[in-house]
């Protein structure tokens, strides 16, 4: 008896055309906009901790959560975000609610755990845990995987 | 009474304090439009503004503006109440009221957060999938 189901989610790749990436190279500047209630910045430990009706605006995605932690490279650059607290991500037609949200900038990597469901064209996908890799555009989700579809009703 | 309070207090015009490291490069310069001090109390600056230096001792890489705040001078710490506006390379902060530990470079602060970056990449380069020989 397997424990633990492994869903490779094509589903969604094939309902959708194929994604296809911007370019990166803009003219003009890029601007990611984070709001806060408040803010801690160690900048010896190059982390920003968000705390309070945290919104990311930013061209490539939108998050809310109650807390964000930001970890900086050592070039100011950043690494990774780590949300928690009715966290809501939006990005690439992907509409994400879930308690925590990691996403590492190296890999594009970004897991969903804390009763996490994603939803896309009018589909919704739950799991204990849901992995999507944005360069990929592919997603993975166990144990207990459970997707929703919904259709208009016929005429 | 009212003697002792005054002479406990020295009014400070403009004032400047660098902060210059053992190979004698400055690392930041503290500057205000002027400054209270007190015995035992942290002093009161109007118009703080704190450039951090570059390694070059000469370009300023973070620029922090407060109309007012106390500094600590025993425990190098800022307080205040009001604005700060934070400017870096590529960066913007703002906010309401906070406490900055200048020695261990931490700040929290406290309400009305806003944080913008400019160029700030969000998502993984892209990578070369064909190659041509």
């Amino acid at each position: 008896m397997k424990k633990h189901i492994l869903v490779i989610f094509t589903f969604f790749l094939s309902v959708l055309p194929s994604f296809v990436y911007p370019q990166d190279a803009q003219a003009e500047d890029r601007i990611t906009e984070i709001t806060s209630d408040k803010l801690f910045f160690d900048y010896q430990e190059k982390q920003a901790i968000f705390t309070g009706n945290v919104v990311v605006t930013d061209p490539d995605l939108q998050l809310t959560a109650d807390r964000l932690v930001i970890y900086m490279t050592p070039e100011d650059e950043i690494d990774k975000l780590d949300a928690e607290g009715n966290v809501e991500v939006k990005m690439e037609g992907l509409h994400s609610r879930s308690g925590k949200a990691v996403y590492t900038l190296g890999d594009g990597k970004i897991i969903l755990t804390d009763s996490p469901q994603v939803s896309r064209e009018g589909s919704v996908m739950q799991a204990e845990k849901i992995t999507y890799w944005r360069l990929e555009n592919r997603m993975e989700a166990f144990p207990r995987a459970r997707v929703i579809m919904f259709r208009e009703p016929e005429k | 009474m009212g003697a002792g309070l005054t002479l406990a207090q020295t009014d400070v015009g403009r004032f400047k304090v660098p902060d210059i490291d053992d190979n004698g490069i400055l690392k930041s310069l503290m500057t205000g439009e002027s400054a209270k001090m007190y015995l035992g109390k942290p002093m009161e600056i109007q118009k703080l503004v704190i450039e951090f230096y570059k390694e070059d001792g000469k370009t300023v890489n973070i620029r922090v503006t407060s109309p007012f705040c106390t500094y600590d001078t025993g425990t190098n710490v800022a307080t205040s109440d009001n604005k700060i506006n934070i400017d870096g390379d590529g960066f913007h902060i703002e906010g309401v009221g906070y406490v900055f530990e200048s020695s261990s470079s931490q700040m929290e602060i406290r309400s009305n957060v806003k944080v913008i970056f400019k160029n700030m990449k969000m998502k993984p380069p892209r990578p070369n999938t064909k190659t041509y020989p």
